[in-house]
């Protein structure tokens, strides 16, 4: 039997005679053995919207229909939907064994038959060897797999998942989500997984959708929501660091594309505007977003603009520059950089001994583009800044690669589906007329 | 606003705490284990660990809310034993940040320092300037309910932060809030603290935020601490194997590794020694041992699409023996978002490593991919018995002129 196909059509949750709506009429659809997660802030209508599929909650309208079938006046028990609690909701008292038995017992399932698949399950998860152990003393990711499998074992067509780990200690995270990939790959579910949490959703879902304000903003393959955010608010909220957005006026100019915002102006060289926006006229406002991580900092000036460093966060690897651009905050991602040692060759030279595999630095210092090709083995990362030199107050300039840029509509704050066309420069080096 | 510090400023060079040996026993039970350590002025110092460390009971020895077992403790040079904790002028700061519910945000802020019998305009003057570098001006006149999470406890924040005690210490004051919320407070804890020249001691079990905000991260575990550094040192030169793993995430991959001949024999790679191991290398001559572990963060891992034919070595001639890229299974894809982590088993070695939104698209579970260390200088070696590392530990990091990549 293959996993069901989920549909919500038109769904809205009405509370408390009309003054609050907590899901504003949303449809999405689930298919066979897929994984969407209903990401966003708390308040948003998620848990609403998981608690209407179950069955807890009665939509004020629309429909919910599992394989095509509405299961609206279906109650809770009858749906064939296996729900998963934040708070494990394990008995505590209870063995393991007894925990994931107890959905089949309830059920007055054959003994027998009870044993061979709390066994399976056990194994399954991991959880063989403590079946004899009272739940409560577990630790919160063991109890957690046994609240999964307590909910597995009962063979649920649909699988949901309401803010699973958010209980567990950030350290035990990382391993309970392989684990739940691993459960994806293996069982073929179809899974609803709700989280306010953005690594998890883009870790375990196939497709995305971001709720606010009762509303889905927008859903999308995994792979393409970051890169493609829909809508300015999803920028905002995806990413470590999110999207940097600026908002001002573009235009033609000098070969290149001239951003007006109300305290500076950029001009972006050689690129042009896409004819679509350029019959938009002049007095559109735009948002232009780009990615801390495709933000690069130069000395001031080199940069296209310019900008005051207001600290630096390290994370490990790299370190987020916080910016102050003419009173826009901004964010950029640089790498750490160790120095040579001591003993080792001067930089910009390759020892002998030990030949260095990366690919060979930038000559001009500072890359201005990093959108890499697809088998090109380098990731997509800033140049390497020795971070503790760059201090507080300290001036710097700022580029960024037109193809880098998302354009998003000023008034609807809708992205728009053209962007910046780069202009290929000749290798004339004299100054050469405008290509575009 | 210029700092107003209520206490006597400290000579040059004397820190405004300090520990010396320093200890705690509950019963039979040793939670503080002979620590030491200095918080120098307007330094950001932060206690990381995990649960059970040891961490708030430093903050309470220090507030004198516990009485110590062993060792010293100084403020401005001078020992604290027998003052009260109302003596000590140290403000702390816990995680559940409550506010009065019947009383204003200005009334909330005041509170202390009406307490303090402050004159009228002062309390005025004060709580106006921290709310404004809060950005909770707007909200001084309205009730808590009315007030959203972060200005309720930017408002908390700030009532502490109106005094001007010699220290602050703050007990994970971030820990109850939404990861962006965290993010953006902890920016403006860093900021405030810098501004006013505040001197924090913070405890918090989580790595980001130790590393975001700190000049010096102590990294305490079972009562000691394992080592005090600044955030990139701790990050690239921890001082065993646990603290590797603990700091960093994706986790450092932990390597059985051998040197023979010049070589890092380990997941099916042979790489030359790098300088920064030279000195791991002389430690295994001296105990006689040639297998050590090799620890590899994923960052510096390269995954190669297709398998290099020739050695990659940019054109030089590689020495002898030399194997740069290996080939292992991939058994897990985690999408991060613009990156994914792969991960990969190399014989009974797992490996983790970086990869950009296009390459993770061409790979499969399950399916061989060859990886290449990116930078050998960035690898680091521990003891295969104590965990201890024994590649070079400081020096690594030198200072440089602003914007000066090359």
């Amino acid at each position: 039997m293959s996993a069901p196909k989920l549909e919500a059509a038109g769904l809205t949750k009405i509370y408390k005679d009309g003054a609050v709506v907590a899901v504003d009429n949303i449809s999405f659809t689930v298919e066979s053995g897929e994984t969407l997660a209903l990401l966003g802030p708390s308040g948003c209508g998620k848990s609403t919207t998981l608690n209407m599929i179950v069955g807890l909650e009665r939509p004020t309208s629309g429909d919910i229909r599992i394989d095509g079938r509405s299961v609206v006046d279906v109650p809770a028990g009858r749906r064939d939907v296996g729900l998963v609690f934040q708070d494990y909701a394990v008995f505590a008292a209870m063995s393991v064994r007894d925990n994931l038995a107890f959905g089949l017992k309830v059920r007055r399932t054959d003994k027998a038959v009870i044993r061979r698949e709390v066994d399976k399950t056990a194994e399954f998860l991991s959880l063989t060897d403590c079946l004899d152990v009272r739940a409560g003393r577990l630790s919160g990711s063991e109890q957690q797999r046994v609240a999964i499998g307590r909910t597995l074992v009962t063979k649920p067509a649909l699988l949901l998942l309401d803010e699973p780990l958010s209980n567990l200690e950030a350290s035990a995270r990382p391993a309970v989500r392989q684990e739940l990939r691993r459960l994806q790959q293996e069982l073929r579910l179809s899974i609803i997984y709700v989280t306010h949490d953005q690594t998890e959703a883009l870790s375990l879902a196939d497709r995305v959708a971001i709720m606010h304000h009762g509303k889905i903003i927008q859903e999308e393959q995994t792979l393409q929501i970051m890169q493609y955010p829909g809508h300015v608010r999803v920028a905002q909220f995806l990413g470590s660091p999110p999207m940097n957005i600026l908002r001002g006026r573009l235009a033609d100019a000098g070969g290149g594309v001239k951003f007006t915002h109300a305290a500076f102006a950029v001009l972006f060289p050689a690129c042009a505007l896409p004819a679509g926006i350029r019959e938009r006229g002049p007095d559109k406002q735009y948002a232009l977003g780009f990615r801390a991580e495709d933000l690069v900092l130069v000395p001031p000036e080199q940069g296209l603009w310019q900008g005051e460093i207001l600290g630096v966060e390290i994370r490990g690897g790299d370190a987020v520059v916080n910016l102050n651009s003419h009173g826009s905050p901004l964010q950029c991602v640089v790498e750490h950089k160790l120095k040579a040692a001591p003993c080792a060759a001067p930089a910009g030279t390759r020892s002998e001994s030990a030949p260095d595999l990366r690919p060979e630095p930038e000559k001009e210092g500072f890359p201005t583009t990093r959108r890499t090709g697809v088998s090109e083995a380098v990731p997509e990362t800033s140049p390497a800044f020795d971070v503790v030199s760059l201090r507080k107050g300290a001036p710097a300039g700022l580029t960024l690669a037109p193809e880098n840029i998302v354009l998003f509509d000023g008034d609807s704050n809708l992205r728009l589906e053209s962007t910046l066309v780069p202009v290929p420069q000749c290798f004339n080096p004299q100054p050469s007329p405008s290509v575009a | 606003m210029t700092t107003t510090t209520a206490g006597a400023e400290s000579p040059p060079g004397v820190p405004v705490l300090e520990a010396r040996e320093l200890s705690k026993r509950y019963g039979r039970k040793t939670a503080l284990d002979r620590i030491s350590f200095s918080v120098p002025p307007e330094s950001f110092v932060v206690i990381l660990g995990p649960a059970g460390a040891g961490k708030t009971t430093t903050l309470r020895l220090l507030a004198g809310l516990e009485q110590e077992s062993g060792g010293e403790m100084l403020m401005d040079g001078r020992s604290v034993a027998g003052l009260e904790p109302k003596d000590r002028d140290i403000a702390m700061i816990f995680d559940n940040l409550a506010l009065y519910p019947h009383k204003s945000g200005f009334q909330n802020m005041a509170a202390p320092l009406l307490e303090r019998r402050m004159p009228r305009e002062e309390i005025r003057r004060r709580v106006d300037a921290v709310a404004a570098k809060l950005r909770i001006a707007h909200v001084l006149e309205r009730l808590p309910k009315t007030m959203s999470g972060g200005e309720r406890q930017r408002t908390a924040l700030g009532r502490a932060l109106v005094r001007s005690p010699r220290a602050f210490l703050l007990d994970e004051p971030l820990s109850s809030l939404d990861a962006p919320l965290r993010f953006e407070l902890r920016a403006e804890l860093k900021r405030l603290q810098r501004e006013e020249g505040h001197t924090f001691l913070m405890a918090t079990p989580d790595f980001t935020e130790a590393l975001a905000v700190a000049d010096t991260v102590l990294l305490l575990r079972s009562g000691k601490i394992v080592q005090a550094a600044p955030p990139e040192d701790l990050y690239d030169c921890p001082a065993d194997c646990a603290a590797a793993l603990f700091v960093g995430s994706p986790q450092i991959a932990v390597l059985h590794a051998e040197l023979r001949e010049g070589l890092i024999h380990c997941a099916g790679l042979a790489l030359p020694l790098p300088a920064v191991l030279e000195e791991a290398a002389e430690h295994m001559r001296g105990a006689g041992a040639d297998g050590f572990l090799l620890g590899i963060r994923p960052e510096n891992v390269r995954v190669l699409l297709s398998f290099p034919s020739a050695p990659e070595t940019g054109g030089q001639t590689d020495i002898p023996g030399a194997r740069r890229h290996a080939v292992g299974q991939v058994t897990d894809i985690e999408s991060l978002g613009l990156r994914s982590v792969i991960t990969v088993r190399c014989g009974r070695e797992q490996l983790r490593m970086l990869c950009s939104a296009a390459q993770r698209a061409q790979i499969r579970i399950g399916q061989d991919l060859a990886f290449t260390p990116a930078d050998l200088e960035r690898l680091t070696a521990f003891d295969r018995r104590t965990g201890m590392n024994i590649g070079r530990r400081t020096g690594r990091r030198t200072f440089s002129p602003c914007f000066n990549p090359q």
